[in-house]
């Protein structure tokens, strides 16, 4: 009598490894969500029209994106994935984004069979969003999926919301780690200037004992957006000059075009198509040092019906966050701070800030590798699972090899 | 074993968490055997697409608990047994407003004959609201309770008594295309606590209500008692959603937690009739008040509309209140103080195997 893993192997298809066989979908399927009455998540992909959109970049150490890509997505062996996370050369640089949302509503065509009203005619979401955005490349790790693997994805190692819903929806079904925050954004001290801040819960000292209270995370100020005569340097050292030079501006492109992502981000300036990433696990209730469920996830915002772009001049934005108690932890992820909290403000310099008005879809949302999860109480342990191809390479999958994760992915 | 990757993000307040001086306000509720099934039966006992090896099953004495509790020390002690894998030193300690509506279950062990053995008394808590988002994400991704985000005032006045509860979410107050969701009030409580009651009185006047009071005091430790083990297990259902299929789970399971109510003092009961409790008609909350509590609203019925005595503000944040108002009997109500443990003993039951 054969052995289960004997009888896969038999049961292989013709010149198929048996490594291929573990790159199919295993482990439990099929689990229905139990709908409670009172739950609020709205499901995917989500249409937001309208939307504001405040962006400011500045340098980032490199050295603190791929920290963050070890130990956030390089997890286990290159071998076991298949695929390194490394920082995007040509755009060492974190955006912070301010996005004010006046519509959030649900976009799936199917039906939900878990209530009366389908979700996208029950009502409109509005909020405001913060996160900070670091580009960085997924490598295939052979020669053919170094090919039609390779992606370049947005990691948001931090991400904070206004709205309770929003907040569970990213941090339960997206793999984003949405925390819950007071954000306050509008006109600032002029007009036509931006004005943002942040406030989240936080311990103010790490003394044993001290109460959690909303601390001020984050404050931005602008002047007005360029041309303004309200700036402190002659706007034409400021970086909205470079877009007014010919030869500048097809520098630019050029590079863009030799990064070979100019469909994905244009640098980073204003996104098309940004796909981001993010890990998406949940501990075990009892021994809560392990997951239960791990896995790398990538959806899509694809901007659309840009208008209204406007630069501000860098040298007159504030950007000033607050390396203060529990915050040092935050900030050591994309900030140089130190190793414990100066219980000061870290002032950012910006390279470059700008506003857009854009319709922004929500969308493609696909876990792309399940890491292994080993488990207790005589439960078979789980598999890597992987669904790795670039999306320029998904239509044409199967040419390179052997499809694979065939239904656990929407299309 | 797979090793979480903790950040800032995911440092939840871990278990065991203790509440020092817990003030507790808890309110029993008649409600009808279908509602008290219902949960057990849509969460509990069905395939999924494996049966677990356990049927839970209602209480045939008809009350649950409406649970409001003020934490000014809540915090966690994992750090004290192992090395903190969740949040780091100092960052343990918060407060907190939490409500839940809970009963006390039969969880029966089901043989693969079916036969149904060793029975133990479990709660659930079907319906739960937290006002601080931090130990909201740890009920959620830890505990398994699904709480909701809210805004909750409790004012507790002496000379004259008074005892005000408002408790408020973003919500929609009809589903429509054009509804802007925004912080809709969900609940009002109020009562003067100074007009107490004497318990057996109170029990006579309700059919069932002292077998369900025993259940209850089985599980709390009156300060004093020489019996310090007071464990009272719940059992939630611990899911996630698939990242774009709405109906499917990627991890579901049953969880066992377990609270221990200690040094409980100051305990006070009083006449439900005089409490004034409300619950406001949402369609975000009508099938939460339909399936838990047996409470309907016809959109063009004729009901008491908004907060009695005006509308009032939560933590300075403008709550809609223009909502049909649904009373709801309260039998009996008590309060009192505590310190409370609350832990996690073991997963019951890991489905989708």
């Amino acid at each position: 009598m054969p052995t289960l893993p004997e009888l896969k192997t038999r049961l292989l298809p013709m010149g198929a490894l048996p490594h291929e066989d573990a790159r199919m979908i295993t482990g439990p399927q099929n689990i229905p969500f139990a709908q409670s009455s009172s739950s609020e998540q709205v499901p995917p992909p989500y249409h937001f029209p309208g939307v504001t959109v405040n962006a400011f970049v500045w340098p980032v150490n490199i050295d603190r994106v791929q920290t963050y890509c070890d130990q956030t997505f390089n997890l286990g062996t290159e071998e076991e994935r298949g695929f390194v996370y490394r920082p995007a050369p040509f755009w060492p640089y974190a955006t912070l984004l301010f996005l004010e949302y006046p519509i959030m509503i649900s976009s799936n065509p199917l039906p939900q069979d878990i209530g009366e009203v389908p979700y996208s005619d029950r009502g409109i979401i509005s909020q405001t969003e913060v996160f900070v955005a670091l580009p960085v490349i997924r490598y295939g790790t052979n020669p053919v999926t170094m090919v039609t693997e390779t992606s370049l994805e947005w990691a948001l190692p931090f991400i904070v919301v206004g709205n309770p819903m929003s907040s569970v929806c990213g941090r339960e079904m997206l793999g984003l780690g949405k925390l819950l925050a007071d954000i306050e954004t509008g006109v600032g001290w002029y007009p036509n200037s931006f004005e943002g801040s942040i406030k989240l819960p936080g311990w103010p000292n790490l003394e044993p004992g001290t109460q959690m209270r909303d601390m001020e995370f984050v404050h931005v100020r602008t002047n007005p957006v360029l041309p303004t005569f309200r700036t402190s340097q002659s706007p034409k050292q400021s970086l909205s000059t470079l877009f007014e030079s010919r030869e500048a501006s097809f520098a630019i492109e050029e590079a863009a075009s030799l990064s070979n992502f100019v469909a994905d981000a244009s640098l980073g300036m204003i996104p098309t198509n940004m796909r981001t990433v993010g890990l998406k696990q949940y501990r075990d209730a009892v021994h809560t040092d392990r997951a239960v469920y791990q896995s790398i996830v990538t959806c899509r915002a694809r901007y659309s019906n840009l208008d209204k772009f406007k630069m501000y001049d860098e040298e007159d934005v504030q950007i000033e966050f607050s390396d203060r108690g529990s915050f040092n932890e935050i900030l050591q992820v994309f900030l140089d701070v130190g190793p414990t909290p100066s219980n000061e403000s870290f002032r950012v310099k910006p390279i470059a800030g700008y506003r857009f008005e854009a319709d922004i879809d929500y969308d493609q949302m696909r876990v792309i590798h399940s890491f292994p999860i080993d488990r207790e109480d005589g439960l078979p342990p789980i598999p890597a699972q992987s669904d790795l191809d670039a999306n320029w390479a998904r239509s044409i999958k199967g040419f390179f090899g052997p499809l694979r994760h065939p239904m656990r992915n929407a299309e | 074993m797979t090793r979480f990757v903790p950040n800032f993000s995911t440092n939840e307040l871990l278990p065991p968490w203790v509440s020092i001086g817990a003030r507790n306000w808890v309110f029993a509720l008649k409600v009808k055997h279908k509602n008290l099934q219902g949960y057990l039966d849509s969460h509990f006992n069905c395939g999924a697409p494996d049966v677990a090896p356990f049927y839970y099953e209602a209480f045939e004495y008809p009350y649950g608990l409406l649970r409001v509790t003020k934490h000014d020390n809540f915090s966690s002690r994992h750090g004290e047994q192992s090395d903190s894998l969740g949040a780091g030193p100092g960052m343990h300690t918060l407060s907190k407003i939490d409500m839940n509506w809970a009963y006390p279950v039969q969880r029966w062990r089901v043989s693969p004959d079916n036969f149904r053995y060793d029975r133990q008394v479990v709660w659930v808590e079907p319906m739960a609201f937290d006002n601080n988002s931090y130990s909201m994400f740890s009920s959620r991704e830890i505990w398994g309770t699904e709480v909701d985000m809210a805004r909750i005032s409790l004012v507790e006045e002496t000379h004259p008594g008074r005892l005000h509860i408002d408790v408020a979410m973003q919500g929609l107050q009809t589903f429509t295309p054009k509804s802007i969701s925004h912080l809709i009030g969900v609940l009002h409580i109020e009562m003067d606590p100074e007009v107490s009651s004497d318990l057996l009185t109170e029990l006579e006047k309700h059919p069932g209500l002292a077998e369900f009071m025993g259940v209850l005091f089985s599980s709390i430790g009156l300060k004093g008692s020489p019996n310090t083990i007071h464990n009272s297990e719940v059992n939630t259902l611990k899911q996630f959603r698939d990242v774009f299929n709405m109906q499917v789970a990627v991890y579901r399971a049953i969880i066992a937690p377990r609270t221990n109510q200690s040094n409980v003092t100051d305990m006070v009961f009083y006449d439900g009739s005089k409490v004034e409790l409300d619950f406001m008609w949402s369609q975000t909350m009508a099938e939460a008040l339909n399936d838990f509590f047996d409470l309907h609203y016809q959109l063009d019925g004729k009901r008491s509309m908004g907060h009695p005595g005006g509308a009032d503000d939560i933590d300075g944040n403008k709550v809609d209140w223009s909502l049909p108002r649904l009373r709801k009997d309260v039998v009996l109500a008590a309060s009192f103080t505590s310190d409370i443990t609350y832990d996690v003993t073991g997963t019951l039951h890991t489905y989708g195997n």
